[in-house]
């Protein structure tokens, strides 16, 4: 399966470098830092089935690249609000083009209380976050682009369930249980670089 | 716009089949207790007075004469000399795997063994004997921590094993109950508690005693009903009657020919009059919260606590007129932290309020409770105060203060627990 993801991985890179040269040297150039604002929504996918995430990236961008910190919404399996640093790189030097795209950070949890224990007491504490993937820049003009990406996400999270036993002897004996989960999806979002 | 199709497609098409892989991974880490057993006549041979041990897990708590007996939850008995209280003194322990009922009158110890009651002839605490075992006295503890008690082997310790498996992610898979019933010992026990004397040659028990005498009975309660034991034999208890209460009973406690009984959602007042027999007389209902009670002849004092065991929202002293004891009524609510157990002598009120610590009042007024001393920087439990003594069970040990002078209550010792 890894060699399917370089291979795909592979072909975008190469079907937009042939895209590149066909387009000729149209793309507008940057010449200093500036302000950049990425909002996106989209789908998370996974074993646990499809749920809604969204997120905004606020940061700089200089020429081809753009370095920010994201917050979100994160919905799938618990509701958590990944935190993270996020760092993108255009392919190409034209208005439309492939990018990458990493974030790495921390899933703060927002558990609902559907998803806590019944019998007990949970507690959330929050894991690991990360986001990589591939994506494609559409330019609106005036800085402004229509974003597509697509990319591996991993959040981590620990629940311990703290249950009372009944009893009449003090201190009643506690229990506890641990519960790791790391969840892997797959990340769509689309979303709007302002 | 052809490539841009192209690429997007090709995103797509990545997801599409990464979606299959990108599986969640869960893990679920706990601790276990897994049986040690011995066959019955092996842990029969061994109810006897052997070598002190260490308190680890204090319970009920029972003192005669100058002697204390401190259950060990689930394994037995310690017998603690207490003649000079400032230096109590270890000096046996008695293996009764499955104890956590205790019981004391002259020189008999009545207590339970898991399913059974047994009778111990104490008269040397150095080598105490069975008289007699009341085979299935008790059969609601036939299940301990989802082990089924066996006629022939008996679970007299548990190993511990911390384990992380596996789970699938789905969040029914792993849930508590499933494996609680593997964990730790638990379930039932209690410390002790109060009783400033006992009129009936018994020893003193606790508010949260589940046993008690009064004079040739032996009552205990289970979780819905009250047994009742003829001693008038001490050595050879006959079981004579059970009697259902209801559920959720916690405590039992003995007042001149009445047993006030604690439950989840409030006190029941039991008439011995007809002692093989008791009668309901009245009930006292409150909100759903533990309850130990303790009883004079105007008043019972109940303590109702909230918890996640307990329930409730409730931590409060309440005062309950009982000079009428078909219609008892609520005289005065103190409102305290997290109240456990009490003890009161004349009119000084020992409540142990947890984290809080030890709280002495002068009783005299019961509209007015004062407080004459908070000993602080201690989690309690229960207290028994007798004698100028009162014998504190806290998180950390077993304390004792003199309280001879009320306005300088020392503390004369303590038994640490094993960490």
């Amino acid at each position: 399966m890894k060699k399917l993801l370089q291979a795909l991985v592979l072909c975008v890179c190469v079907s937009s470098i042939a895209n590149a040269q066909q387009s000729g040297n149209s793309a507008k150039k940057d010449c200093g830092c500036s302000f950049s604002s990425i909002n996106q929504a989209g789908l998370l996918e996974g074993s646990s089935g499809s749920a809604f995430q969204f997120q905004t990236i606020n940061g700089m961008r200089y020429q081809k690249w753009f370095v920010g910190l994201g917050v979100g919404l994160d919905k799938y399996r618990f509701r958590t609000v990944p935190v993270f640093f996020d760092i993108r790189r255009d392919l190409l030097n034209k208005l439309n083009t492939p990018f990458l795209y990493g974030d790495i950070g921390a899933s703060i949890p927002w558990v609902e209380d559907k998803d806590k224990t019944f019998w007990g007491r949970s507690e959330f504490d929050r894991g690991l976050f990360y986001d990589a993937g591939i994506g494609y820049k559409l330019n609106l003009g005036k800085g402004r682009a229509v974003l597509f990406s697509g990319g591996v996400s991993l959040k981590k999270i620990r629940e311990t369930r703290h249950f009372d036993v009944a009893c009449i002897t003090f201190p009643c004996p506690g229990q506890s249980e641990r519960y790791d989960f790391s969840l892997r999806r797959f990340s769509l979002k689309a979303g709007l670089q302002l | 716009m052809k490539n841009i199709v192209t690429n997007c497609l090709l995103i797509f098409g990545a997801t599409v089949l990464l979606t299959s892989c990108m599986k969640d991974k869960c893990t679920r880490t706990y601790t276990w207790y897994e049986p040690v057993y011995k066959t019955s006549a092996e842990v029969r041979a061994n109810i006897r007075s052997n070598q002190p041990r260490l308190v680890e897990r204090p319970g009920k708590l029972s003192i005669l004469g100058k002697y204390i007996f401190l259950n060990e939850v689930d394994r037995g008995i310690h017998i603690i000399d207490n003649t000079n209280p400032a230096s109590p003194k270890n000096v046996a322990f008695i293996d009764i795997p499955g104890n956590v009922d205790v019981a004391v009158k002259g020189n008999t110890l009545y207590a339970d063994a898991y399913t059974d009651l047994v009778t111990l002839d104490i008269t040397n605490p150095l080598q105490v004997s069975v008289k007699k075992f009341v085979d299935d006295a008790f059969p609601y503890r036939r299940y301990s921590n989802g082990f089924v008690a066996d006629t022939s082997k008996i679970i007299v310790d548990w190993v511990r094993k911390d384990t992380t498996v596996t789970i699938d992610c789905d969040r029914e898979e792993g849930w508590f109950l499933g494996n609680c019933s593997r964990c730790a010992f638990s379930l039932e026990a209690a410390s002790g508690g109060v009783k400033s004397s006992s009129p009936y040659g018994a020893g003193i028990s606790g508010s949260m005693a589940r046993f008690t005498i009064m004079n040739n009975y032996l009552y205990t309660v289970t979780d819905s009903k009250l047994n009742v034991f003829d001693i008038s034999a001490v050595n050879d208890p006959q079981f004579i009657n059970k009697v259902d209460i209801g559920w959720n009973i916690e405590t039992i406690y003995p007042f001149k020919d009445r047993l006030f009984i604690g439950s989840n959602t409030g006190m029941f007042i039991f008439s011995t009059t007809n002692p093989g027999s008791p009668n309901m007389v009245s009930q006292f209902a409150h909100a759903r919260t533990c309850d130990p009670v303790i009883a004079e002849d105007k008043y019972a004092f109940v303590t109702l606590r909230s918890g996640t065991t307990c329930q409730g929202f409730t931590n409060q002293l309440d005062i309950l007129n009982i000079e009428n004891l078909s219609s008892p009524f609520l005289v005065k609510t103190y409102q305290l932290t997290n109240p456990h157990g009490l003890s009161k002598d004349g009119n000084t009120l020992f409540i142990c309020d947890g984290k809080d610590g030890l709280k002495i009042y002068n009783a005299e007024n019961i509209n007015d409770l004062r407080l004459i001393k908070q000993v602080t920087n201690l989690e309690t439990y229960d207290v028994i105060a007798f004698n100028d003594v009162a014998l504190v069970v806290a998180k950390d040990g077993l304390y004792q203060f003199s309280y001879s002078n009320l306005n300088d209550i020392k503390l004369l010792s303590r038994i640490g627990y094993k960490q």
